[in-house]
């Protein structure tokens, strides 16, 4: 277990060096000068040049890659082109929204799809199986921006039952939540249908083994069966898609904060690449990628967790 | 006391058990052997209300005069486990691989019983002991794979008489374990049915061991039970024409030497067994039979009396 650890560990450091190395790389060979979206095109050459060089602009590749990392580890990420102020402050004030929305969205994912997967694996080619699966499919084939434009019309404007947009924040909590409903439904229906149909087909998997059949005898009623027998021996693929989910839901709220105006992370990047703003582009796709990668380090934990017999060969 | 009355269970065309009827009293120990297909387990899983959800059954079947024909599942959920246990063939797959082998002993004591969680553990504890369980305090902690087959098979003799059933069902309990561990779970499960008086329903196909372990017999072939009586009866003097062939079919232990560099072919009850929808819809051993008559695929012979034991076949008419 101590050397699974300090295998995934070292692992994980060297993915993020790697992400570190493509982000950095990418961002200094896209075309689009920032001294130039800083300034405007009206600027002189020699107004460009100078804040070329204050920037940074000019020194060698290497050297900047060296300075940005070595700056990043300590919490600094240099200062925001457009909003001219620390990328660090920028990204400490917009991370609750995008964590409120990524988890609310995951507590949805899983709960709605272990639900209605478990009911659909315990109905087994009957209505209730076809139904959830028919409706699953259709919440696949949805987009979610549209899915997103459809509830606020439905729910906000029409029926006027939730906010259309916007986050006051959690010093009213009610007020939030109820802001969080129709983003998260948006940003996480998609997911939380894939994750029904996995759900279901490892249930149905499990629930032709031996054991089942074994607690079945034992006098459990059906409900403790799947719940207490089939749920947890269907989990380990669960969680794989779980963990990949969470990447995706991620940098899903890039589309719903758009359309819901909410001030999170994914309009931040939206607006950063939007304004060349180099910095904080480069500090949220290294926080993006992070994120990932902690989720499926997070997954690995939880297969032996799971498994006791994992443990052994873990 | 578990009755049954013409018990048949049938998927479409294909007849998995026929009309069988026979009555389990407390303390009874049954052996049912018969080759596969026969319907063993198909009797055991109809007693316990676990015939699968594509199965028709009808006839009748009480437990203790409670008409459990057609009963729901919650009503079947109520005897099971602490009315009629069922222990299985395949111990290494029928343990859930994540709980402690002690957890999935104590569980239905908790559910059933009402136990309090360390009640149940104790209780679990004694189980281990009972059930000859080497090292039981430090076995209860461990999971299925930790353990071997022969240790896994008396988790589950252990799981099975948590909730001290009045029978228990044993599906083949031995024929997934190695040979030196059979015998002990065979000696195993008669002790425990005599020690508690529970009566014991043995499915088997090895008549070495059904002979051990149980005092009555009943043979069975393509959903028939054909033959019945005590154990040592049947096995010394066969009535049937199959429970002779059955008993021809075993395997010499001390084999005759080689001739010729050829060994000897094993005995064997020529041809196979029916797919169930190509039985004939009289008897059913006919096409194999050695003694059969002209009638004998058409029409179904009764059960006779032979004296205390019961064979159903044409050739014994006239009392033979």
């Amino acid at each position: 277990m101590g050397y699974f650890l300090l295998r995934r560990s070292v692992g994980f450091i060297l993915t993020l060096f790697a992400v570190s190395v493509v982000v950095f790389a990418v961002m200094n060979v896209l075309p689009g000068d920032p001294a130039l979206t800083i300034l405007g095109l009206d600027a002189t050459e020699d107004a460009l040049a100078a804040l070329r060089d204050q920037l940074g602009l000019n020194d060698p590749l290497l050297t900047r890659y060296w300075s940005w990392v070595t700056n990043a580890l300590t919490g600094d990420f240099g200062v925001s082109h457009s909003f001219r102020v620390p990328v660090a402050g920028l990204i400490a004030e917009r991370l609750p929204m995008t964590i409120s929305l990524a988890v609310s969205g995951m507590i949805f994912t899983v709960v709605l799809a272990l639900v209605l997967g478990i009911a659909a694996a315990a109905n087994h080619r009957k209505a209730g199986d076809w139904g959830i699966m028919f409706v699953s499919q259709l919440g696949i084939a949805v987009p979610a921006f549209w899915l997103a434009m459809l509830l606020v019309l439905v729910f906000a404007v029409n029926l006027r039952w939730l906010p259309p947009g916007g986050f006051p924040g959690w010093s009213d909590p009610v007020a939030a939540m109820r802001a969080l409903i129709l983003p998260t439904v948006a940003l996480a229906l998609v997911q939380s249908s894939v994750l029904a149909r996995v759900t279901r087909s490892s249930a149905l998997e499990v629930m032709r083994q031996d054991y089942v059949r074994t607690a079945r005898a034992s006098g459990f009623s059906r409900r403790r069966v799947l719940w207490r027998h089939v749920l947890p021996n269907a989990l380990v693929p669960i969680v794989t898609i779980v963990g990949m989910q969470f990447a995706a839901l991620v940098t899903g709220t890039i589309v719903i904060e758009n359309v819901f105006y909410l001030p999170g992370l994914g309009r931040l990047i939206f607006q950063s690449i939007a304004n060349r703003d180099l910095p904080t582009v480069q500090a949220l796709v290294m926080l993006f990628a992070a994120i990932v990668v902690t989720a499926n380090f997070i997954v690995d934990l939880l297969y032996v967790v799971i498994d006791p017999r994992l443990k052994a060969r873990a | 006391m578990f009755e049954l009355d013409q018990l048949s269970v049938s998927f479409g065309t294909a007849t998995a058990l026929r009309e069988a009827t026979l009555t389990i009293r407390p303390g009874d120990r049954l052996g049912v052997v018969g080759e596969s297909g026969s319907g063993k387990t198909m009797l055991g899983l109809s007693l316990m209300g676990m015939a699968p959800d594509a199965a028709q059954v009808t006839g009748r079947l009480t437990v203790d005069g409670q008409e459990m024909t057609g009963a729901g599942e919650a009503d079947w959920q109520r005897l099971r486990a602490r009315k009629v246990a069922m222990i299985f063939q395949e111990p290494m797959s029928a343990l859930n691989p994540l709980r402690r082998v002690g957890d999935t002993v104590a569980d239905p004591l908790r559910i059933h019983m009402g136990l309090s969680a360390a009640e149940a553990d104790a209780r679990a504890l004694d189980l281990f002991r009972e059930v000859g369980m080497p090292d039981p305090e430090a076995r209860l902690r461990q999971f299925p794979h930790e353990m071997s087959g022969g240790q896994r098979q008396r988790v589950l003799i252990a799981l099975a008489l948590a909730c001290d059933p009045a029978l228990l069902i044993a599906d083949e309990p031995t024929t997934a374990l190695d040979a030196n561990i059979r015998l002990r779970i065979t000696d195993l499960l008669a002790r425990l049915a005599d020690q508690r008086g529970m009566a014991l329903l043995f499915i088997s196909h090895d008549l070495a061991a059904v002979a051990r372990a149980t005092t009555e017999i009943a043979v069975m072939y393509g959903g028939d039970i054909v033959e019945r009586g005590a154990t040592p009866a049947v096995l010394k003097d066969p009535a049937h024409p199959y429970t002779r062939g059955l008993l021809g079919a075993r395997p010499d232990p001390a084999p005759q030497p080689r001739r010729n560099g050829k060994r000897p072919r094993l005995p064997t009850i020529p041809g196979t067994v029916p797919a169930l929808g190509d039985l004939a819809p009289g008897c059913r051993f006919s096409g194999r039979c050695p003694v059969e008559l002209a009638h004998c695929a058409t029409v179904r012979p009764e059960m006779r009396d032979l004296g205390g034991r019961f064979a159903a076949c044409h050739a014994l008419e006239g009392g033979a």
